[in-house]
């Protein structure tokens, strides 16, 4: 929490810790509001603590539990029981082991989507909106191609070439990303353009700061709430859509495994065997639901227009 | 382009034309800027210019304070930034001393802004909310590479523009806003420039406040004889601050002269106007003024009307006034004034 | 503080003021307004009593944060439902707290109406000028629309537009600052309220506007006989216009009376403070500005006893325990919250 509340950007830390203690005087930086008002927000907190749970779940559960993804137990198509809480398939496969394998590698390939499409759309739109004419309309240009082809289609062409070869997430995840950034760099553009106009940006200006001051220490610590919450969101958007490629079989190829791919094979026997299709169904969608609730929260957190009482 | 005679120039100095007196440390002559004004959002067409400041010309000298009044549209900010090459003048000259500023590359130039700083009107947004008020202090040192005893400095320059040293680690949102202007003020002076501009540094603030800050920037002009182009709209706030003064309407310098000569001998008739418009704290003497009332609104900056640019407002037009632009120059009042028929006349 | 004790205060106040016989138009007692907000409870508003008599000008003084333009929202009813009222607002003998939403909004269009610092915000952008001075009198009165447009060019006319019969059918944004803020000053008249509530009505115009927007303030309360409220941080301009004045601070009233009175014998160190501390443009003195010390209080921890005792210069130890009521002080109905407002009689001989 402390670290959190000192500016991420790498904002030295005060010095005077001992003093602040003396004079009574306690730094609240913007972030510690940010985290006060996000704690306020409880559907977004009990989302988070809920996606803790599972993320942790995802990550470690695997080991924690009785059967591996992989292992062929002696109970087929048995429905959820105290031994396998989410039953098994026809041929013995523990249904929670593999929920969590592929929750694991929905949310790797998500994570990594958000991250690269996070750190390419946040460059072209500070490029853009920080040096404005020919850049920003060229980049721009660029965004707006890239909005217009319709990407599922592409995804599907694409995803198609590396469909079935193990170790496929990594290129899954590039080409998701691919098609993830625009709206952020659209998003950091605006942003940049109407900071760069205000007067603090002006000033470090006149002090004689370089660009590349202004970018990092003024112009980007400054942008990093819509970020963030931008990011959020795309992993939610990002575990979505590569359900929805698995779903069509373009996906993760087996024997690994993600959510997608196992409500797809779930979706067969969703009359027979429901268990197969709901149970890694409802863990997708709790997990993407809480995402979606964290980002509104932590929108609402960071958005500065609604803390101003006017008196 | 429009110029300003000679005459007029030398005029604007506390010396007289032509003597070897102090030279200015900052001096401008015709200085000129135009913003394009583009139409359509795809396809962007120039279709005009916005004549925010046409051929300005005035000197400041070391250690005393040039007013640069005038209404909305005047172009009084827009100087302000020309000036600080924080926009590029269209055309015209700014002579820091010796060396042309506008002459100056991106490097040196960054060498030079440690001469000439800037205090910004609103105090909410001259600081960066994402930094502690060291850091927002320490920043001028540290983007010129003086990295030894940042603290103490920042401690010291707190100290004189009268903040408690030990809120250094405090964030702007946490001062009020009289605090923020002079967080704005210590960082301006953090590299011990020669010239500030104040381009409205009290004008945001209430009324209980704006003193402090106006006694705090007069005693720093005493102890470090630094030299304010002070930009505002405020004639009170003018008169008590400053030493000479030039009154702006459209992007024009209408007169200049010492503050006695504006406030108890102004001849313009816009000046006029603007000083007898200024309601006074006072009911009696509110009770006791005649007002003299403008007509309609400033016209528009971007087709400036010919000749005059107040003749639309003024009641003394004539129709040499359309014709021809007056000069900047003395007619017998005793300090230049841009009227063909500038007469003085006490109005305060 | 009981409201008969309250009453008997008041009412010896609208005798003194010369020339107005008559029942006020607006009565405001006890009113407090607060706000809950995250970092606890924002007290805007505490305990301000004052009335506006027939076609008098009431000026409210105060800096940011004073309370000035909740006190007058309350009046308008236009508070959002989060904040806490407690008093009584009374507009010719009717009660205006609590009413339904209905009524309140009959109670804006036909008794006051309201100039705002930014025409604007409350200008509709996509109808003409005319248009929008039309409905309004349509809204409260039984005209066809070619009679509602005529009233409106009359009243265009009235606040200095030039051919107002063209201009009616111009668009808000086609309009100067000034002349949006006429055209508001239009609108607000066209029912002839009993009550015009400026609030900062000049705050964003330059200087020679103001002065034309003042004159047609004057203008347009002559030509309906209203009162008005004018509410700024601009002494100046209260110097001008007001036949009295309220200076508030903190969401307390400070000082009350006459504008004579209170600026050239203030009796409040409040006003005095605010009066000291102003750079005159009638003052060639090089004197040093006297600021008031400190920064003004936070509404969510004011302090206990006056709220100005921190920053003031005569302060006792009483001023820090005893809320100061608002009293009579001299004898012309001037009314000062000070325990030792007497003793500021002395500084009037040192400010000459």
């Amino acid at each position: 929490m402390a670290d959190l509340a000192h500016s991420p950007v790498g904002a030295p830390k005060p010095a005077a810790t001992d003093e602040m203690v003396e004079f009574g005087v306690a730094a609240t930086s913007q972030w510690r509001r940010v985290l006060r008002r996000f704690l306020r927000h409880k559907l977004a907190v009990c989302s988070l603590v809920v996606l803790v749970i599972l993320v942790l779940a995802s990550f470690l559960g695997g080991s924690l539990i009785a059967y591996r993804y992989d292992e062929l137990t002696k109970d087929f198509s048995s429905a959820p029981s105290l031994r396998h809480w989410f039953g098994t398939d026809t041929i013995g496969h523990d249904t929670f082991a593999q929920v969590l394998r592929g929750a694991r590698r929905s949310l790797i390939v998500a994570l990594l989507v958000a991250v690269l499409s996070t750190s390419v759309g946040a460059l072209i739109g500070v490029l853009a909106g920080y040096y404005r004419g020919i850049v920003d309309l060229a980049l721009m240009r660029l965004t707006d191609l890239f909005l217009t082809i319709p990407s599922f289609v592409v995804l599907l062409v694409v995803s198609a070439r590396y469909r079935g070869e193990s170790g496929n997430w990594l290129a899954l995840s590039l080409v998701i990303a691919g098609f993830f950034w625009m709206q952020l760099a659209r998003v950091v553009r605006g942003i940049f353009l109407s900071l760069r106009e205000r007067e603090f940006v002006e000033a470090a200006r006149a002090l004689g700061a370089t660009d590349r001051r202004i970018i990092l220490r003024h112009l980007l610590p400054n942008s990093l709430g819509p970020i963030i919450v931008n990011a959020t969101l795309l992993v939610g958007a990002a575990i979505v859509t590569e359900t929805a490629l698995s779903f069509l079989g373009f996906g993760i190829a087996p024997p690994d495994t993600s959510l997608g791919r196992l409500v797809a094979e779930g979706a067969v026997a969703s009359r027979t065997r429901w268990w197969l299709f709901y149970m890694p169904g409802l863990y997708l969608v709790l997990i993407s639901l809480c995402i979606n609730f964290v980002g509104d929260g932590l929108r609402d957190a960071i958005d500065p227009q609604q803390n101003r009482v006017r008196a | 382009m429009t110029t300003v005679p000679e005459d007029g120039l030398a005029a604007m100095g506390p010396e007289a034309a032509g003597t070897d007196g102090p030279r200015p440390v900052l001096s401008v002559r015709n200085l000129v800027k135009h913003f394009p004004v583009h139409s359509g959002e795809v396809i962007r067409r120039r279709v005009g210019d916005i004549h925010a400041v046409c051929g300005v010309s005035f000197d400041l000298f070391q250690g005393e304070t040039l007013g640069l009044v005038g209404e909305s549209g005047s172009g009084k900010s827009t100087i302000a930034r020309c000036v600080l090459r924080l926009h590029e003048p269209t055309a015209g000259s700014v002579r820091f001393g010796d060396i042309d500023l506008l002459a100056q590359n991106r490097k040196q130039m960054r060498r030079l802004r440690r001469e000439l700083q800037i205090v910004f009107q609103d105090p909410y947004a001259s600081l960066d909310p994402r930094m502690t008020v060291d850091d927002i202090v320490g920043e001028p040192f540290r983007i010129h590479g003086l990295k030894d005893n940042v603290e103490a400095e920042t401690r010291e320059l707190l100290r004189l523009v009268g903040l408690n040293p030990e809120h250094g680690n405090r964030y702007p949102h946490e001062f009020s806003g009289g605090q923020r202007q002079r967080i704005g003020i210590a960082r301006a002076l953090a590299l011990e420039p020669k010239v500030i501009v104040l381009d409205e540094p009290v004008s945001a603030l209430d009324v209980s406040i704006q003193a402090g800050v106006v006694n705090l920037l007069e005693d720093l002009q005493e102890r470090l004889g630094v030299a304010y182009l002070f930009v505002a709209h405020d004639l009170s706030v003018v008169r008590h601050i400053c030493d000479r003064v030039a009154v702006m309407y459209l992007g024009r310098i209408m007169e200049t002269g010492t503050r006695d000569d504006i406030y108890k001998r102004p001849s313009h008739p816009y000046t006029q106007a603007l000083l007898s418009a200024v309601p006074l704290p006072d009911p009696v003497a509110e009770r006791g003024r005649v007002r003299i009332v403008l007509k309609g609104d400033p016209p528009s900056t971007v087709a400036p009307p010919s000749g005059c640019r107040f003749r639309t407002r003024c009641w003394k037009a004539q129709d040499i006034c359309a014709e021809e632009e007056p000069a900047l120059v003395d007619r017998g009042q005793g300090h230049p004034s841009a009227c063909h028929f500038a007469e003085v006349e006490e109005v305060v | 503080m009981s409201r008969s004790h309250v009453a008997e205060g008041l009412l010896p106040a609208e005798g003194d003021v010369p020339g107005s016989g008559d029942q006020p138009v607006l009565v405001v007692e006890n009113l407090s307004v607060s706000f809950a907000t995250p970092d606890g409870r924002v007290q805007a508003v505490r305990d301000v009593s004052f009335s506006v008599d027939g076609e008098e000008v009431l000026g409210i003084v105060g800096e940011s944060g004073s309370g000035k333009s909740v006190t007058m929202m309350a009046v308008m009813g236009l508070l959002p439902k989060t904040a806490t009222v407690t008093g009584s607002v009374r507009f010719r003998g009717q009660e205006i707290l609590g009413l339904p939403e209905k009524e309140l909004r009959r109670h804006r269009g036909n008794h006051v109406a309201m100039v705002f610092q930014d025409p604007l915000t409350s200008l509709n952008p996509v109808f003409t000028i005319g248009n929008q001075i039309a409905e309004a009198i349509r809204v409260h009165h039984d005209v066809s629309r070619r009679e509602a447009m005529a009233k409106a060019v009359t009243l265009l006319e009235l606040v200095g537009i030039a051919n107002a019969g063209q201009r009616a059918h111009e668009y808000p944004h086609q309009f100067s600052g000034g002349m949006r803020q006429r055209a508001m000053i239009a609108m607000s008249i066209s029912n002839d309220p009993d009550l015009l509530i400026a609030d900062e009505p000049t705050t964003a115009l330059d200087v020679t506007i103001q002065a034309q927007i003042l004159e047609v303030l004057e203008r347009a309360q002559a030509a309906v006989h209203s009162a008005i409220v004018l509410i700024t941080h601009d002494l100046g301009v209260v110097a001008g216009m007001a036949d009295r004045v309220l200076v508030m601070y903190a969401g307390r009233a400070v000082e009350l009376g006459a504008v004579d009175d209170v600026f050239l014998h203030p009796r409040h160190p409040y006003t005095l403070g605010l009066l000291e501390s102003l750079p005159r443009l009638d003052d060639d003195g090089q004197e040093r500005l006297t600021p008031i010390t400190g920064s003004p209080p936070s509404l969510l921890h004011p302090p206990a006893g006056c709220t100005f005792h921190p920053r003031c210069r005569f302060v006792r130890p009483m001023c820090g325990e005893v809320v100061p009521e608002l009293r009579f002080v001299g004898g012309l109905g001037q009314r000062s919250a000070c325990h030792y407002a007497e003793e500021l009689q002395a500084v009037d001989q040192g400010r000459g």
